[in-house]
């Protein structure tokens, strides 16, 4: 990254030296001494949300020479102390002194929204949160790196991508599948037709216990349990709700999300999308599962194809895509199959459609962020996944199905279940 | 009614949700609709709170139902209801509040008085509840309640709440309430907010009027103003914001919109924004640039480009056509890394053969950014001038050049370059031959065989055999490939003619296989060895009989009977389309040849891969043998899972004498799957 753009955009010097005086945090050494990875080509990041996922994330940049966290962000006392001592102890190893002091933690994220200094963000809150933070952030200057799936409603979305798109913030979700080799191995070949016309689909989404209503119990000291519910409707305090493993716990609410369609359907309905060309599109019909004796939740695409969500799937795979010459199947792992079964080992030819090549989730945003390119998994295609996610939720809990349209966004013919596609928010907790 | 899981209903949900199905007006089922959520009330306020989860979801599904398509009749009357049971204090709170839930989703004009009643509860969670099934509500009524409610005033977030739901409904008549809470710091953002919803003249006033400024909320307001095609009005505001002290996102996005609503002035801007000092309006001007100046794009770039600083040249490049060939090559040597790798995609992109030797010197060198874009470049380009002097390029030039042509070939699967390919195996240079035979050996096929096993019969290396195996494994024409390889071996030294052993077991035939069972049987220890190791790996079982007797000859050399063993165990564990009476005997008799421990264990992993009567009659004595234990108790019990079908009492007689033996937990397990067949 250039200096010319970085001092320029960042009004770095000026800005840490404001934020330093006020926050009290040691003031950063100019650029020109110290070379390429100095403070100032550094980018300046803050952790919201400080939870099971955030952990790999927080590692990940606090071992990068050219990021440097500011700060974390998170309702729960004990966990953004605990992130604080982590990251400030990742800087005490690099330094001489064996000692660093210059990370923040806050209870509010809005107080790292309003610093100046700050240039990036990573939203990993419970999905309700993640698009009234990442719009603040991105109106504010910042780019954003958000958990998938990127919203709670289809209207987030939308408002989340016109922001970026309007705003030139570099937004990369958090579906890291797209920057795993056998992912996009699998989608260029069906996308260069090497197993044919593709017509069926199959996913392994897995299932969450049901939701419950739950007893209140004593909300723990240092917790800030108003700030945890958000813009969600109230309910007593439960640690069960506020838990955050994968087997269970908010993911299993849908308050706060859309289950499983939005756990690991943001996943691999995202890897779907991409496979079948439909970033900036949809499928058209949403069916629940039990509707006229449907076995399998399904959604169907314009040209017939459908995707049917936890349908086994051969080899113990996530994905197969089925075409009238052959088949992919993949998986996380670097897991990549195929029938027949050379054409796994076939290398594209020229003719062959190419895909975004990253690596690397992280650093390919961080490229975004230096570079000022689209990164591999931007808010529009966040969007458009998460809208699968939410359409086949909506489509669960009103138990009937839903036509779509994809290019206007409007649930068709069911005046009742479009009121679905956004929710009110409970206040002071909007989206502004 | 056309779902059939109904779980977790009740019978009187079901019956219940079937009747409303049937309702067409008015009528007695209405009744029975008011009684059923009556008794479901309680449940909702149940004592023990995790049994209201069962009971919320049944109300949640009769009024999803009721609210279905073409139920218009059904929705009213569900939500005359459930506003009724939502207003009577002696209804428990817990189950009120979930009744207005449902209002939220799909009460009309009639729910308005209801939840207006609501607003005023002494409960929060109540009137929290109310405000959002009002601000849900298509009836003008839930706005003027609404806005009476906040004209009654309160704790600032629940005066949050209602002014951001005015503001979601777009309620004109709240714009003079909604100006006054512009001054309160507590509302101030929330109401700006609102303010820019509704997006009338009067709103737009008391936004430029707002201290502090609300630009981002005018942003907002012009989008909507464009929205409704008032491109006028929402130029008037982008323009203002864009030239004004503000922040430079919030500029950015007012750049955004004016080239949206006037493109011939945000043409000029963005230029400028292009070559300004700040990145986030020159991102966004890149990102309008294609938009805008659509196929003008490179002609009005080409003059600024370069007053450009290095990052909106990366970027821009990636925008430029053909006709920017000329100077996109010369930012292949600007001193900026990100310009040049951004220049090399160009080049790619473009496809012109000017573009090549550049590519291919980036691509043989050591920068590695530089490298990585020029080889995907080439893999990219698809112009015929273009790939012609790529083509070129794996003949003549520096060595280091042709290796990356060379390469660039291979990753495009270029077959037409073939015969250059499987001519520069015999290159001098060893980098180039290298390369070339690791290009002919991904992409050769019958064409290719010949000339490369004369190459590997001149040169005699490592590298040059293997590549004529890849090569013959993928020859579709197998008898004809055997016969050019066997021609070839008569007119060569013999031990040279041995290295195209290997390829001739992928292609099989009698004839092949006659020379190298007579090389198997010969005198030379050398190539006894290799013919061993070919008849091992040969394409069908017909290999087996020449390795049976070369185990059953006592004069064999030990070493040679354990290759001979090894490859009839790989022939027996390929072949399972061969009779399983031959795979059978043919095992057996390995078996019987086996004398050593890790030949014997080595036969054992074969016979589990045949099911056969005279197999688990030779093996099931062995499960006894302290030294073979293990291994026949495994191979054993993948006998018994392949005799299921066949013989299910063998199977599990098999597998209850391996249980018996308690080799292992895992081994148990399997059994026990077996014996429960």
């Amino acid at each position: 990254m250039k200096s010319q753009n970085n001092t320029s955009r960042r009004g770095f010097l000026k800005c840490v030296a404001a934020s330093a005086t006020a926050l009290g945090i040691p003031t950063i050494i100019p650029a020109v001494v110290l070379g390429q990875n100095a403070p100032s080509n550094r980018i300046n990041m803050g952790l919201i949300g400080m939870g099971l996922m955030m952990g790999g994330h927080q590692g990940s940049m606090c071992n990068r020479p050219d990021v440097q966290v500011l700060a974390v962000c998170d309702v729960d006392r004990t966990k953004r102390e605990r992130a604080k001592a982590a990251v400030e102890q990742a800087y005490a190893r690099r330094q001489p002194s064996g000692s660093y002091k210059g990370c923040e933690a806050y209870n509010e994220y809005e107080r790292i929204i309003e610093r100046k200094d700050i240039d990036a963000v990573f939203v990993v809150t419970p999905d309700h949160w993640h698009a009234i933070i990442s719009v603040a952030a991105m109106k504010s200057g910042k780019d954003v790196y958000v958990q998938k799936p990127m919203t709670l409603t289809i209207r987030e979305g939308r408002i989340m991508s016109d922001v970026a798109r309007q705003y030139g913030a570099i937004l990369q979700v958090g579906s890291q599948q797209r920057s795993e080799r056998a992912f996009r191995r699998a989608c260029e070949m069906v996308r260069s037709g090497w197993i044919g016309k593709v017509h069926t689909i199959y996913t392994e989404l897995g299932e969450f216990p049901p939701p419950a209503t739950l007893p209140e119990q004593p909300t723990p000291d240092g917790f800030d349990y108003d700030r945890w519910l958000g813009p969600t409707p109230w309910y007593p305090y439960n640690a069960q709700r506020v838990r955050g493993d994968y087997g269970g716990g908010w993911r299993c609410f849908w308050e706060y999300g859309s289950r499983k369609n939005g756990d690991w359907g943001a996943h691999h309905f995202d890897i779907i999308q991409w496979a079948l060309g439909m970033d900036d599109s949809g499928p058209v019909e949403f069916i629940p599962k039990g509707y006229e004796g449907n076995q399998y939740q399904t959604h169907i695409y314009k040209n017939g194809i459908k995707v049917l969500r936890n349908h086994p799937v051969r080899l113990g795979h996530m994905i197969q895509f089925i075409g009238d010459k052959g088949e992919v199947l993949v998986s996380r792992g670097d897991r990549l199959d195929t029938l027949p079964v050379k054409l796994k080992d076939q290398a594209p030819g020229a003719s062959d459609i190419r895909l975004y090549d990253s690596r690397d989730h992280h650093e390919n945003w961080i490229q975004g962020i230096k570079t000022r390119k689209p990164c591999i998994c931007p808010a529009e295609i966040g969007h458009r996944t998460a809208t699968i996610c939410h359409l086949s939720g909506i489509a669960e809990r009103l138990k009937r199905p839903l036509k779509w349209d994809p290019a206007k966004e409007e649930i068709l013919g069911d005046t009742e279940a479009s009121r679905w596609m956004d929710r009110p928010r409970r206040a002071p907790y909007v989206m502004v | 009614m056309k779902f059939s899981l109904l779980n977790p209903m009740k019978t009187h949900t079901q019956l219940l949700v079937l009747g409303l199905s049937l309702l067409a007006t008015t009528s007695p089922l209405v009744g029975d609709v008011e009684q059923s959520v009556s008794q479901l009330i309680p449940n909702l306020a149940a004592e023990k709170v995790e049994d209201r989860y069962q009971h919320q979801m049944e109300l949640q599904q009769l009024a999803a139902h009721a609210s279905r398509p073409g139920a218009e009749a059904e929705r009213l009357e569900m939500a005359k209801i459930l506003a009724a049971k939502a207003t009577d204090a002696s209804v428990p709170q817990p189950a009120r509040v979930w009744l207005v839930r449902q209002l939220e989703y799909i009460g009309a004009a009639e729910a308005v008085p209801a939840l207006t009643k609501l607003l005023g509860d002494k409960d929060a969670e109540l009137r929290e509840c109310a405000r959002r099934a009002l601000e849900k509500n298509s009836s003008p009524g839930a706005g003027a309640s609404l806005l009476a409610a906040l004209q009654a005033g309160g704790e600032p977030a629940w005066k949050i709440g209602l002014i951001n739901s005015l503001g979601e409904r777009q309620d004109a008549a709240a714009i003079g309430l909604l100006k006054t809470h512009l001054a309160e710091a507590a509302t101030a953002r929330v109401a700006a907010e609102a303010l820019a919803k509704i997006a009338k003249p009067a709103a737009i006033e008391a936004l430029w009027a707002a201290n502090p400024a609300q630009p981002d909320a005018l942003i907002e307001a012009a989008n909507r103003l464009l929205a409704q095609r008032d491109a006028p009005a929402a130029r008037a505001i982008y323009a203002r914001i864009q030239s004004g002290k503000f922040p430079e996102a919030t500029r950015a996005a007012a750049l955004a919109g004016l080239a949206k609503a006037d493109p011939k002035s945000g043409a000029k801007l963005i230029q400028e924004a292009l070559l300004g000092a700040e990145p986030r309006l020159q991102n966004v001007a890149v990102q309008l640039s294609a938009p805008v100046f659509g196929r003008n794009l490179t002609k009005a770039m080409l003059p600024l480009f370069p007053k450009m600083s290095p990052s909106v040249k990366a970027q821009v490049l990636g925008l430029l056509d053909d006709s920017a060939e000329k100077p996109v090559l010369n930012a292949a040597k600007d001193p900026d890394e990100n310009v040049r790798v951004a220049a090399l995609q160009a080049l790619g992109r473009m496809g012109g053969a000017a573009g090549v030797p550049v590519l291919i010197e980036a691509a043989a060198g050591k920068a590695r950014a530089e490298k990585t874009a020029a080889e995907a470049a080439l893999v990219q380009t698809t112009n015929a001038r273009a790939l012609a002097a790529l083509a070129t390029q794996v003949e003549q030039g520096q060595p280091e050049w042709r290796v990356a042509a060379i390469r660039a070939m291979t990753a495009r699967r270029q077959t037409s370059t073939l015969p250059a390919l499987v001519k520069a195996c015999a290159d001098s240079n060893l980098a180039v031959s290298q390369a070339a035979l690791a290009a002919v050996a991904q992409m050769g096929s019958d064409a290719e065989l010949e000339p490369l096993a004369r190459l590997a019969l001149k040169a005699s290396s490592k590298e040059t055999c293997a590549a004529v195996e890849d090569v013959a494994a993928r020859v579709t024409d197998k008898a004809a490939g055997a016969r050019k390889l066997l021609a070839l071996t008569q007119s060569a030294e013999k031990t040279k003619a041995a290295d195209l052993m290997g390829a001739l077991s992928l292609l099989g035939g009698s004839e092949a296989l006659a020379m190298v069972t007579a090389n198997a049987s010969g005198s030379d220890a050398t190539l006894k060895e290799k013919a061993i190791r070919a008849l091992g790996g040969w394409t069908d079982f017909s290999a087996s009989q020449p390795l049976l007797k070369i185990v059953a000859d006592s004069a064999t050399a030990q070493n040679l009977k354990q290759l001979a063993i090894q490859g009839l165990v790989t022939l027996v564990k390929t072949s399972e389309n061969e009779p399983l009476d031959s795979r059978a005997s043919t095992v057996l008799a390995a078996w019987a040849a086996a004398s050593r421990p890790d030949e014997q264990k080595s036969v054992l992993s074969a016979m589990a891969e045949v099911p056969h009567p005279k197999v688990v009659a030779v093996l099931t004595p062995l499960l006894k043998d302290e030294g073979l234990k293990n291994e026949a108790a495994t191979a054993g019990l993948t006998l018994a899972q392949g005799l299921v079908a066949k013989d299910v009492a063998a199977a599990k007689a098999l597998a209850q004498t391996i249980k018996d033996l308690n080799v292992s937990r895992d081994l148990n397990r399997k059994a026990d799957a077996v014996l429960r067949k």
